[in-house]
């Protein structure tokens, strides 16, 4: 579904990511997973057209997404929910929703806040509130509502349980099952390394740029270095 | 003596009006680019020039405002495209600087496009209305209902539509709204078009006033900046009603104290911070983590 091959992308003059090789397939969590620093993030934001690649490519469904912007991007269906959430603090919830699912019509669009209220009762609740006054853990079951509001095919998330209670990780973690479930493709980065291999499937370690290691989940979860390196074991 | 006070109020508020369109337009492109439009008010100027000899080809002049204000949305979309799309991610000072160095451009292409001597512009409608004890020119009268009209329309657009939201999603974090997909730079160049297109109305509805030359807007820039800041420089309602004030408070001001008219918007605004740092308006913006 996703492809990308020997991808070099980063900031300006700053290479972060040197020579990517990474797939997803169809109805897979994919982990992507590493230290601060090691280019994830930078991942993500290339994947979304807010970087351009330097080289290499990235192709979903077998159309190039190198040269697209951002919107185009989401047209085409892969939608970021990005790290720190990114919430509209000003915006009613309801708002917040409209702007993720800005490419649609009238009609399109209430559909679409239906299907995001069911899966997320409490932003129903919650419609006409200011997003910045929302709690912690209600601001990432928006952020991941506004991801699904385009009606992704594939949704990347950076850090989705950053910041948040264990009790409310637990949550965001079985959403994310329950996304797949419903047939959505998920690439996840995480920093929460334990959690994110026991819900992928797939799993690539980045450190400093570089792919370090890939595998399945299950493979890499018993794997003496994954666990002494990022399991804390 | 006290009627004399409700005349000083009703002018007053046909200035603030001046100012508080003014301080929309600077508002609107601060809060969606993060940018002080110094040309807000030059580009005014600029239009007006062009309106005068649309006014001179014998056009009749509702044309002349109806085409003033398009060409005011056509060259706000072209700053925005060309001088600060291509700028925006890579240098915060550099905007600053084509800004001001527009306000420049403008007041120096008029003087030597249009000869800089001051040129009489005739307002659209001339005589004066009694209102009660109020005695109200009606050129005053039309610029309170144009803009209370068009701050009606600034509010619709900003909370009933999809682009106003958008608007104000860019304005509290441009890089979440272009990682969710909306059209930022599109939105942008929409706000810059109507911030352009309301200094162009301005422009010709202020003019008569004072007199056309290449300078005449200046005044009327730094008073909507003053209203700006005065009104939290985050709100266009902020930005309105603090235009209204100051419009107000300086005609009282002008009518005893007639010197102390120019600086008193400035001095009000001192005090102000001083006691209220983020204006009347301002807010500060609330968020839970």
């Amino acid at each position: 579904m996703l492809k990308i091959e020997a991808l070099v992308s980063g900031y300006a003059h700053l290479e972060i990511l040197h020579s990517i090789n990474l797939k997803v397939e169809k109805g897979e969590i994919v982990s992507v997973l590493g230290s601060n620093g090691a280019g994830k993030s930078t991942l993500l934001r290339t994947i979304s057209g807010i970087l351009k690649p330097w080289k290499g490519t990235i192709t979903f469904e077998g159309k190039l997404l190198n040269d697209l912007d951002p919107i185009q991007i989401v047209k085409h269906g892969v939608v970021q929910v990005p790290e720190g959430r990114h919430i509209f603090p000003g915006l009613t919830v309801k708002e917040n929703l409209l702007l993720a699912g800005y490419k649609f019509g009238k009609i399109e669009l209430s559909e679409r806040y239906d299907s995001v209220y069911t899966m997320f009762p409490v932003l129903k609740e919650r419609e006409k509130q200011l997003g910045g006054t929302l709690s912690g853990g209600e601001q990432q079951m928006l952020a991941l509502a506004r991801g699904l509001m385009p009606k992704p095919t594939l949704l990347l998330l950076d850090e989705p349980s950053l910041g948040l209670a264990p009790k409310l990780v637990t949550l965001i973690f079985k959403t994310l099952e329950r996304f797949r479930d419903e047939g959505l493709t998920i690439l996840l980065v995480e920093q929460n390394a334990k959690r994110a291999l026991e819900i992928s499937n797939r799993a690539y370690i980045l450190a400093t740029g570089y792919l370090a290691l890939e595998g399945n989940s299950s493979d890499l979860i018993s794997d003496q270095n994954v666990k002494r390196l990022y399991l804390g074991r | 003596m006290f009627d004399i006070y409700l005349t000083l109020i009703a002018r007053g508020l046909s200035t603030g009006a001046i100012y508080g369109l003014t301080a929309m337009g600077i508002v609107l492109i601060f809060q969606t680019n993060n940018i002080l439009n110094w040309a807000q008010g030059n580009a005014g100027m600029f239009i007006t020039y062009l309106a005068f000899f649309l006014l001179a080809l014998q056009l009749p002049y509702p044309l002349v405002i109806l085409l003033a204000i398009i060409a005011g949305a056509i060259m706000g979309g072209l700053v925005e495209k060309y001088l600060i799309r291509p700028v925006r991610e890579k240098s915060r000072i550099g905007l600053l600087m084509i800004t001001l160095g527009l306000a420049m451009v403008f007041e120096g292409l008029a003087a030597f496009i249009f000869r800089p001597f001051p040129r009489n512009f005739e307002p659209l409608l001339k005589g004066s209305i009694a209102i009660g004890p109020i005695t109200l020119g009606q050129q005053d009268v039309l610029v309170i209902v144009l803009s209370t009209l068009i701050f009606a329309s600034l509010f619709l657009i900003l909370y009933r539509t999809k682009i106003g939201i958008g608007a104000r999603g860019i304005a509290e974090d441009w890089y979440g709204a272009r990682v969710l997909g909306v059209p930022v730079f599109t939105i942008s160049l929409i706000i810059w078009s109507i911030s352009f297109a309301l200094s162009g109305l301005v422009g010709i509805l202020i003019v008569p006033r004072f007199a056309l030359e290449p300078h005449f807007m200046l005044p009327i820039q730094v008073k909507a900046f003053s209203a700006a800041v005065l009104g939290g420089m985050n709100s266009v309602l902020g930005a309105a009603v603090a235009g209204l004030l100051l419009g107000v408070m300086e005609n009282i001001i002008a009518f005893h104290f007639p010197y102390l008219q120019e600086s008193f918007s400035l001095v009000l605004v001192v005090i102000v911070l001083l006691f209220l740092p983020t204006g009347l308006f301002g807010k500060k913006t609330q968020r839970r983590f």
